[in-house]
Parts: structure tokens; C-alpha cells; sequence
């Protein structure tokens, strides 16, 4: 089986193709960029409407493949920005109904999760889920999804475009912030059990700047502090969930820093840590296809009139479990048989 | 002071038996945490000791039963040594605990002093000779009167006796919660308050262990 998948939740339009042995076909994005730092949900849209088509061609001809032979076409459904999303929905029902395919509308994070446990092999793990709007500390059980601690306020991602815009890094400032090398000042670290707090964080942090402590070591110690409140509460929950493996998935999993210092908390506790690989912990559509799948194979295709975004989609709103390889394929089996 | 045995051994902070001024004694230790700035560390160790000490002194002069501290410095606090059975162990034994309505009328007065545990599982309860009863482990316990963080407290109770022995779980929350609401100040909004937060299926079993 073969899924096409289109991702259009914030500023990333993305589309992939993945079989259903978890082979990545293609994976192709177009992401809005701005020097200023930030943008619009509507220019987001925008973007997208322009560059999707483009995308899912250019996906079929880096797959080798005709539209024919898609099987089924996914899409991120929420949480997310309402303008942006309701692009990638269009196209996918635009998609499917051409091709008489089925629909199905994925939630993204799971397909965070699910991206980064086919790329690591990690099997029953802690997730730490780190990106521009979301923060959380996730573990299925149960059929579900489950959240164990998260951000009270902004994401980890959005605190650092937040501080990057006041230093003028331009957007994403994320991976600009984390490369700027200063001394220790001090900011407030907020953890709440095993929730977080980031935006007295930043607004302390553009405090020092005005009062003219030097810019790199306030953008330093900023990082410093964001990462350790949640390798702190990483911790925690290992500790509280007796689970042996950690998974890093979402945008901000991609940082060197994050990753050394889950590295030592990881160590000392005898945990294994799992990083998904930089191109597929950004917004990508290889994870929305391959979620798609999964979704498929578990509870069948979303109804086109039925296939409405949902932006404020938690994720421990809907019923998942973590498949093994052999539980999907005999899942989907069942359902070929049944036609 | 000796250090004689690791008792627990958490996400943030280790736990041993030993002996202060020849004496058994609980000492707690938070040790430093290798991924942080030394200078964030250091700072975070010590005020988070401080506030625990000052918590567990409070509390105890409230009428909470709870370990009594018997020395604080940087990192470490020296408390008495609280014999008996944890109410974690009783529930997994199967039997039907006897203190749970006098648990009620403890969290009642530690909330009519201002204080939240923030980490009210079974593990953290202890049952000594008769009924007498006493909480450990104040690691994340904060100084609040508001609803919402009291809620929090019987709302991880539940959850957690419901997930440890889910037959038991049913009386022992029904016994709690009525002697709690018996004396708590404020019990009405703050049961109401539970009730919000099970609605807003937010998973908060029992928080981390941390000694």
C-alpha cells in the first residue's frame, strides 16, 4: 500500500510518499520564511496554495511513481493553524476524490510520533514532544495517547521565534539561538511538577537585553534554561512511568544542545535515547503519509463530507495505539480481505 | 551524620537511612544534575531544599502529621525516620485499609494551612500502630490556598489508588473524599474543581517519585 501525505499544519507545506513497509519514498516542503521573524496564518495559506501542487508532482517523480498508484492520500487534519491547514484538506480532498481514494485525516503530532518511532525503532517509548506550538511529555497506554506533563503556556519553539525576533535572527531563529555561544545569566526556570512554563522565561530574557546584558549571553543562558526544564521533567516521567527508552519527535528535536543534555539525564538513568533524524523531526509529509496508514490499517477512511480541519485537535483527544510491524500488517490484510 | 542505606532513589533527589546524633534518620539529598549550567544547578538544588524544609516545618507546626526535620543544609535535609506500612503496600496486599478517613481529615488540615503535597499517591502515605497516619515526601510540594491546586491533590490520589487496586479504589475514594469534605476549607468548590479536571481528561496519574 502506498500513502501520499500533506502537511500544511503552520509554516511548513510538505508532501511524502511511504509504502506500507515504512519505506520513504519521497518527501519533499516548501517551508515560508521571513527575515523580520514570524508570520501570518493567511500568508501561510497563501504559500501553500501555491506550492502544493507543485510539491505532489514533484514528490511522484522523486517516488518513481504515476498518481494511479497511490493507494490512499492522509493529511494533517490539527491542531494548527485553521488558514494553513484548510489548504493541505483541500488539496488532499481534491486528491482523493480524483482519484477515487480513500481519505484519511491524521493528527499531527501522532504522526510525529509515529515518523520518529519507524525512523529509530523505538518501540513502547517516553515521548518528548518539542516543537513551535507544542510541548509535551507523551506515552501511549491504554489506547491512547496519554500526556504526562506539557507546556502551560507557549511551545519551547515559539518561546525561541519569540526571543529571536527581539535579537533580529529572523525566522526560524531556532537553530540561530542555538549555536550562540555566551555566559551564564540568570533567567527563571518554571517547572510545575512535570508541566513547564516558557513565556516568563522570555519575557525576563527581552527584560536583561534592554537593560543592556549582553545579547549572546542572555540568548545562551535562554537555552540553557528552556532545555533544562525539560530534560528535567523527562526525567520525572521516567522516573514516574518506569519506561526505558526516550524519543525525541517535532521541530526542536533537531538541536545538538537538546540532544547532549537529554544524552547525560539519559545516561544516568540507564535510559536508551532515541533522536529522529533532522529532516523528518521538521514538519515533513512522509510522517502524515505514514500516519496514514497506520490511521487506515486501525480505524478506517476519514468521509470527504465528514473531513472538516480540527485546529484544536489534543492529542489525547483520539484513540491510538503504537502497532508493531506485524499487528499493521495483519490489520491492513484484514481489511484488503474485507474489500 | 551517617549515611547507612539507599532507600529511593528518584528523578531529582536520593533518599537513605542513616544516623544523625546516633539516632535512625531519613536523609535526602538532591544530587547535582550533570545536563544543567553549574551555576543554574546549584541554585535550584538549594532553594528547592530550603522550600521543602520550610514546608515540612510549617505543616508540622499546623498539626500535619509528617516527618520532622531535624537539620537542613545545602542540598541535604535530615528528617525523623517514620515507621509503618505505606498505604501503596496495604492496597497491594489487598487488604481494606483502616486509616483512609483520618487520611481525609490529615490532607484537610495541610490544606487549611496553605500547603498543596502535589505528589498525593499511596507511595507517599504511611501508616503507623492504630490509626495514625503520616505524609511523606513533600519534594514538590508548594505553598497555595487556590482550588485548582487542592483539586489537583485529591485528583491524584484518585488517580492513583484507582490505578494501583482498581476493585479497593472505589470505597477508599468515597471514604477519603467525605472526611476530607468534612473539614477542608473551601470543600464544595474544590470537590467541583475535581470534577472539572476528570472532565478535562487531562492524565495526571501520580507524579514522579523523587525520594
Amino acid at each position: 500500500m502506498i500513502s501520499l501525505g500533506i502537511e500544511s499544519t503552520a509554516h511548513t507545506a510538505g508532501v511524502g510518499i511511504v509504502d506500507s513497509d515504512g519505506r520513504i519514498m519521497a518527501n519533499v516542503s516548501s517551508a515560508i520564511r521571513s527575515d523580520l521573524g514570524g508570520f501570518r496564518p493567511g500568508e501561510a495559506a497563501e504559500h501553500h496554495s501555491r506550492v502544493i501542487p507543485d510539491l505532489v508532482r514533484e514528490a511522484l517523480r522523486e517516488a518513481g511513481l504515476t498518481f494511479g498508484e497511490v493507494d490512499l492520500v492522509a493529511f494533517s487534519r490539527g491542531p494548527g493553524m485553521g488558514q494553513p491547514l484548510q489548504v493541505g484538506a483541500l488539496a488532499a480532498r481534491a486528491l482523493a476524490l480524483r482519484g477515487g481514494k480513500p481519505l484519511v485525516g491524521v493528527n499531527h503530532p501522532i504522526a510525529h510520533i509515529e515518523i520518529g518511532r519507524l525512523a529509530t525503532g523505538a518501540d513502547d517509548p517516553l515521548v518528548v514532544y518539542v516543537a513551535g506550538g507544542n510541548t509535551q511529555i507523551l506515552v501511549e497506554e491504554g489506547g491512547r495517547v496519554r500526556v504526562l506533563g506539557e507546556t502551560l503556556d507557549i511551545g519551547l519553539g515559539n518561546a525561541q521565534e519569540k526571543l529571536g525576533r527581539k535579537l533580529g535572527l529572523g525566522f526560524p531563529a531556532g537553530p540561530k539561538l542555538d549555536s550562540i555561544e555566551g555566559e551564564w545569566v540568570d533567567l527563571p526556570y518554571t517547572v510545575k511538577g512535570m508541566d513547564m512554563a516558557f513565556s516568563g522565561l522570555v519575557t525576563e530574557a527581552e527584560r536583561r537585553i534592554r537593560q543592556g546584558v549582553r545579547p549572546e549571553d542572555v540568548a545562551w543562558s535562554f537555552v540553557e534554561v528552556a532545555f533544562s526544564m525539560l530534560v528535567e521533567v523527562t526525567e520525572r516521567a521516567l522516573a514516574a512511568t518506569g519506561r526505558g527508552e526516550v524519543l525525541i519527535v517535532g521541530g526542536v528535536g533537531a538541536s545538538p544542545r537538546l540532544r547532549e543534555k537529554m544524552e547525560i539525564m539519559c545516561e544516568e538513568r540507564g535510559a536508551e535515547l532515541r533522536v529522529t533524524p533532522p529532516e523528518l523531526c521538521r514538519d515533513n509529509g512522509a510522517m502524515v503519509a505514514w500516519a496514514g496508514i497506520l490511521a487506515l490499517a486501525q480505524f478506517g477512511e476519514t468521509e470527504v463530507g465528514e473531513s472538516r480541519v480540527l485546529p484544536d485537535w489534543r492529542v489525547d483527544e483520539l484513540e491510538w495505539r503504537f502497532l508493531r510491524k506485524d499487528e499493521l500488517r495483519a490489520l491492513l490484510e484484514g481489511r484488503s480481505r474485507r474489500g | 551524620m551517617e549515611v547507612m542505606e539507599l532507600l529511593a532513589r528518584g528523578a531529582e533527589a536520593e533518599v537513605y537511612r542513616g544516623e544523625y546524633l546516633g539516632k535512625p534518620a531519613v536523609i535526602k539529598i538532591r544530587p547535582e544534575k550533570r545536563y544543567r549550567h553549574p551555576s543554574l544547578d546549584r541554585l535550584l538544588r538549594i532553594r528547592r531544599t530550603r522550600i521543602e524544609a520550610s514546608i515540612l516545618i510549617k505543616a508540622k507546626r499546623m498539626g500535619v502529621p509528617c516527618p520532622a526535620v531535624l537539620d537542613v543544609w545545602g542540598d541535604t535535609i535530615v528528617m525523623e525516620e517514620v515507621r509503618g506500612t505505606t498505604l501503596a503496600s496495604v492496597l497491594e496486599g489487598g487488604e481494606s485499609p483502616v486509616g483512609v478517613d483520618e487520611l481525609g481529615r490529615v490532607v484537610a488540615k495541610l490544606h487549611a494551612a496553605g500547603i498543596v503535597h502535589n505528589d498525593l499517591t499511596p507511595l507517599n502515605v504511611i501508616f503507623g500502630e492504630g490509626e495514625r497516619v503520616c505524609l511523606i515526601d513533600f519534594g514538590l510540594a508548594r505553598y497555595s490556598r487556590s482550588v485548582e491546586d487542592r483539586a489537583v491533590d485529591l485528583h491524584v490520589f484518585e488517580q492513583s489508588v484507582t490505578g494501583l487496586a482498581p476493585s479497593a479504589a472505589p470505597e477508599v475514594i468515597s471514604t477519603f473524599f467525605s472526611s476530607y469534605s468534612r473539614e477542608a476549607p473551601d470543600a464544595a468548590s474544590v470537590l467541583s474543581r475535581v470534577e472539572d479536571i476528570r472532565r478535562r481528561g487531562r492524565y495526571k496519574r501520580g507524579q514522579a517519585k523523587r525520594g
